[in-house]
């Protein structure tokens, strides 16, 4: 699969369009590089994409004096904490949903498509009074929870949509072999399904 | 909350101390779904996120299904290349708009000193069309890397044989991609399409931070007319109201998509190969 159209002739459309592409989304990304090595009313001067003319480190030196390692200590450990829920909750989830035949699964997966519909903010007063009542206000958990709650649904979507490609030849196969259901998630679910699940950890 | 019975006097003793917002919307006691339809802004702002949804889908779905599939090829600089694509990935939606704003500024912005560009008019964010034409831009700048990885991944899984019989039997590119690519990336188009659906229907930050919902009101989308009624007005049963119609509308469309589709019966597209 690795040698797909490798050895065909270079698609010269493409590359043209990729190269497109590549402006669109560099240029905005230059423009955030050069206002931030440059002092405000140099900035003005010069607008968002020209070459700065004394760039300064100045604005970071601000910024990591101002508790930035803090912060970011706190986002990794809320990234991490949010991912790690996400991945052991969503994946046999996802199983579940693929190859349940039952009414239950069905649910379950309309139950997230209506997830994925809910506004985060139109949750927020009730999400704040039941983190208060648990306890966990102006805790880092307060936090990691909900976030976490709400990647689930997007989460269950991309995986089980890349769960859905193992053919199923693979599960009969491991049935044949005497594999408990546990036994086909560990060794054959999670393995193949691995190129769905980056795009889960957003 | 009040009882039906002794709604009718609340609202008059409120009426007196409120100030009636513009557009003449309804009060707080008779926040009613059904009454959004009679509010002139909700209305408006309906029409709005209809237009805002239809134009993300139709900027977003086709650049990233060519960028997703570009990106599933082995060459070795399509993988560098699409690492850099991926980049405003890692941005929150907060950086994003801000960058944004600072580069479609009306006086130190790219339109002001590249106006050729933009038909001299160096105020973009100053008219509806604009607007709306800039927050289809940025969200679409926003969120193209992720559709792009769903494609991808999926693209990646799609078996090498169905292109060699293709080649084989004499098709050139472009029906490679329609009668192969197109056909096997069909359960990836529902579930990308459900996400741009859905995320219309709530996004309301990007809108919030590049226009607050202007000019005026004339970019204020249903979730940030929400937001504004909630956390501005203070009118949490209007909003509810409001959180409520979007959230119909978006498990309905959502819903509709997955039982038209048929993705719900978890079937994958190898079936019968």
């Amino acid at each position: 699969m690795s040698q797909r159209r490798a050895n065909s002739r270079p698609n010269y459309v493409a590359g043209f369009a990729a190269f497109a592409w590549l402006l669109i989304i560099g240029v905005p990304l230059y423009a955030l590089l050069n206002i931030a090595v440059q002092p405000q009313t140099k900035y003005t001067d010069g607008g968002p994409i020209s070459i700065p003319s004394s760039p300064t480190f100045q604005n970071f030196v601000t910024v990591v004096h101002s508790g930035f390692l803090g912060y970011l200590w706190n986002t990794m450990l809320v990234a991490a904490a949010t991912v790690a829920i996400v991945l052991v909750l969503g994946v046999p989830v996802s199983y579940a949903v693929v190859r349940g035949r039952g009414w239950i699964s069905r649910g379950i997966f309309r139950l997230f498509l209506i997830g994925l519909a809910i506004p985060a903010q139109a949750v927020i007063i009730p999400l704040f009074l039941l983190i208060n009542r648990l306890g966990y206000y102006d805790t880092l958990w307060g936090v990691i929870l909900p976030t976490a709650a709400f990647s689930m649904p997007v989460s269950v979507l991309v995986i089980s949509g890349g769960m859905r490609e193992i053919s199923g030849s693979l599960y009969e196969a491991m049935a044949l072999d005497g594999a408990k259901p546990a036994q086909v998630l560990v060794k054959l679910v999670v393995p193949l399904s691995r190129s769905a699940s980056p795009c889960s950890t957003r | 909350m009040v009882s039906l019975a002794n709604a009718q006097p609340v609202r008059n003793a409120r009426s007196t101390r409120r100030t009636a917002p513009a557009g003449g919307r309804p009060s707080a006691a008779w926040a009613l779904p059904g009454l959004l339809f009679h509010d002139h802004q909700m209305v408006q702002s309906t029409v709005i996120t209809g237009i805002l949804l239809l134009g993300n889908i139709a900027v977003q779905a086709p650049i990233s299904i060519l960028l997703g599939v570009w990106s599933a090829g082995p060459q070795r600089n399509r993988a560098v290349l699409s690492a850099v694509f991926f980049l405003p990935l890692l941005l929150s939606t907060a950086a994003i708009a801000v960058m944004w704003r600072q580069l479609l500024d009306p006086n130190f912005g790219l339109p002001a000193k590249l106006s050729w560009l933009f038909g001299g008019n160096s105020n973009v964010l100053g008219s509806q069309t604009g607007s709306i034409a800039c927050l289809v831009a940025v969200t679409s700048w926003q969120f193209i890397p992720f559709h792009t990885l769903l494609y991808q991944g999926a693209a990646r899984t799609i078996p090498q044989t169905l292109y060699e019989a293709a080649e084989i039997d004499g098709a050139g590119r472009v029906r490679q991609f329609r009668y192969i690519t197109l056909p096997q990336l069909r359960n990836t188009i529902i579930t990308s399409t459900t996400f741009m659906v859905v995320g219309g229907l709530t996004a309301f930050d990007i809108v919030l931070l590049l226009t607050n919902g202007g000019p005026g009101t004339d970019a204020a989308i249903l979730p940030f007319a929400m937001y504004q009624t909630a956390f501005r007005t203070y009118d949490y049963g209007y909003a509810s109201a409001i959180a409520a119609v979007l959230l119909l509308l978006a498990t309905g469309a959502s819903l509709a998509l997955v039982k038209a589709s048929g993705y719900d019966k978890m079937t994958g597209t190898l079936e019968g190969l």
